[in-house]
């Protein structure tokens, strides 16, 4: 029993780690190297990892390292953006449907189908028209998408939670609905909000990376680990290690990112605390 | 005994719509219930599985809206009642939960849960809703350690305590206990009905016992209601039920209680059929076809609750 608490805290540890060294490259990014990541140096292109560029160079000669540690704000920012704007709006939607249930919860519910079925690239072409293809653009458009996951998820718990006595006890003490709804029902839906908020910033991600290959995302100078990623897949031959720096980075921090959530769910959860 | 009704029950009726395709159907769960609930008593409301007793139930604590009839409250009808006045009556009006484990929201401490009870409503300060949530914990039985732990952690009577715990620390009049002990071990429900019996003295309950439980039905109540598919079919004190049914029904649930010895079992009623769909529209009397003492009439005509001696009430032609 201690080793195996023991193991799911080295895990977290780990986690915690990764996750720590990403938000501080996304604060202080000038900590971690010494390079501009938009300089052009056609002498130095697509080199292989050395002691200079630790992990290479890009197809204009700029470091790779420098690239990613610059890269983490905006897909850090993508990411958790998308995830936290889409928990806001999708969880309170999916409470109120599957409380109230009736005429709300079909009005509602039907919203969220036309959502999801508005084709997600014509909606970035019509948000990158509006705006500017910024970092806000960028989360608003996937988050447009996105958000009814949120919402069909939660009202699917809420239909189950509402059934049971100790709502129903809640509402014999006399409390509100508004606060059986936000304390009582949300609470024990947290799981799966904690899980399915992990997994959309990992898809957020690599979301942004598809949006940047489309041209959709970020203007190509800026950096960031989806368009890297699309931009190195063309020299797959001549340098993996710019492949797999984008791929590996992305893998551990989504992997992080799931492992962090694992563990909240079991933190929130009184019964596995023991 | 004072014989002031606090809960009096007016041709209640609730009933679930049903679609089966294109025709809409009725459940009628409860249909046509009158009754009255007096100060200090304790009334036993018995019938087998689905009679409607759960329902009735829950709509005298306002968890369901009745279809028709009224409930009062003193005098006041509570299905006609403000927001703010209905807030009064939950004060008043609680509840104890069948199933321990799951009436307890596992997501909180039970000092948290017995709290929820005094978040609305009460007039205190948050100091003395602490003491008082203490005080309560310790009066249902429970360890000093207790407030800080989670449900889980606790056995099914334990969680029943919480539960008690959490409709008292109101100062509830009337408490309507919906098959409070059935989940639990033998055991433990004796300590259980014995708590219940306890804070009834000390806290001058009511109390509406709902049970299939004959035996701790005639252990705990004053006066008893049977009920059969949705209707009542006896109401009486707890004597003249068990000494003296009636009705065919009662006599039959009667005979079922499990008895020491041989010779009793051989006089047993058992019922032949089964219970009719509470969809159905029934003419006659709702028990007709599985009573053994039905006549051509019974068929027919539908029998009003008549009393025959003074407080028993039974509803059957015969």
């Amino acid at each position: 029993m201690l080793k195996k608490t023991r193991k799911i805290n080295f895990v977290t540890i780990f986690a915690l780690v990764i996750l720590t060294i990403v938000i501080a490259m996304v604060l202080f990014p000038a900590l971690f190297t010494s390079y501009d990541p938009l300089k052009v140096d056609m002498t130095k292109k697509l080199l292989a990892p050395c002691g200079e560029h630790i992990l290479g160079t890009d197809e204009y000669g700029r470091d790779i390292f420098c690239r990613i540690v610059y890269g983490a704000r905006s897909s850090v920012c993508v990411g958790l953006g998308t995830a936290i704007l889409s928990a806001l709006i999708g969880v309170p939607l999916g409470l109120v449907a599957g409380y109230y249930g009736g005429k709300a919860d079909n009005i509602i519910m039907r919203i969220m189908d036309a959502f999801q079925s508005f084709p997600s690239i014509l909606l970035a072409i019509l948000l990158s028209t509006i705006f500017d293809t910024s970092i806000l653009s960028l989360i608003l458009t996937i988050s447009a998408v996105s958000f009814p996951r949120f919402a069909k998820l939660v009202r699917g718990n809420v239909l189950v939670i509402k059934k049971q006595d100790y709502v129903a006890a809640a509402k014999v003490a006399g409390v509100s609905n508004s606060y059986i709804m936000f304390n009582t029902i949300l609470k024990n839906c947290m799981s799966v909000v904690v899980i399915q908020f992990s997994m959309l910033t990992a898809t957020a991600i690599l979301i942004e990376a598809g949006m940047s290959f489309l041209g959709l995302g970020l203007e190509p100078p800026a950096p960031a680990w989806g368009s890297m990623l699309f931009y190195a897949n063309k020299y797959v031959n001549s340098s993996i290690s710019y492949v797999l720096s984008p791929t590996f980075t992305i893998f551990l921090v989504v992997l992080s990112i799931n492992l962090l959530g694992d563990a909240l769910r079991d933190i929130l959860d009184p019964k596995k605390k023991s | 005994m004072d014989k002031t009704p606090i809960i009096t029950l007016k041709d209640v009726k609730v009933h679930f719509p049903q679609s089966q395709g294109f025709k809409k159907k009725f459940l009628r769960a409860v249909d046509g219930v009158s009754f009255s609930i007096y100060q200090g008593e304790t009334v036993g409301l018995v019938g087998e599985s689905g009679c409607g007793k759960s329902t009735l139930g829950k709509a005298i604590v306002g968890l369901l809206k009745p279809t028709a009839g009224q409930i009062f409250y003193h005098d006041n009808d509570i299905t006609k009642l403000k927001k703010d006045d209905f807030v009064k009556y939950r004060k008043n009006v609680q509840m104890i939960f069948q199933d321990p484990a799951a009436s307890l929201n596992p997501r909180l401490k039970v000092s948290q849960i017995v709290m929820e009870s005094l978040l609305k409503n009460v007039d205190m300060s948050k100091q003395e809703k602490k003491e008082l949530v203490k005080k309560m914990i310790k009066t249902v039985g429970l360890s000093d350690d207790a407030p800080d732990k989670y449900p889980h952690e606790f056995s099914g009577g334990q969680q029943q305590r919480v539960g008690i715990a959490r409709s008292l620390v109101l100062n509830p009049e009337f408490i309507v206990c919906d098959e409070a002990v059935s989940a639990l071990d033998v055991s433990v429900q004796a300590q259980i009905l014995n708590l219940l019996l306890q804070l009834k003295k000390d806290y001058n309950l009511t109390y509406l016992f709902i049970s299939h439980n004959l035996s701790v039905v005639k252990h705990m109540c004053d006066r008893i209601v049977v009920m059969y598919l949705g209707k009542i079919v006896e109401i009486g004190s707890r004597d003249q039920v068990f000494e003296n049914p009636l009705h065919p029904y009662t006599k039959a649930l009667l005979s079922a209680i499990p008895v020491a010895g041989k010779k009793e079992r051989e006089n047993r009623i058992v019922l032949t059929g089964d219970l009719p769909s509470p969809t159905d529209v029934i003419e006659g009397c709702a028990f007709h076809n599985r009573c053994y003492e039905c006549c051509e009439e019974c068929n027919v005509k539908c029998p009003e609750l008549r009393e025959v001696e003074p407080g028993h009430f039974v509803s059957c032609i015969k």
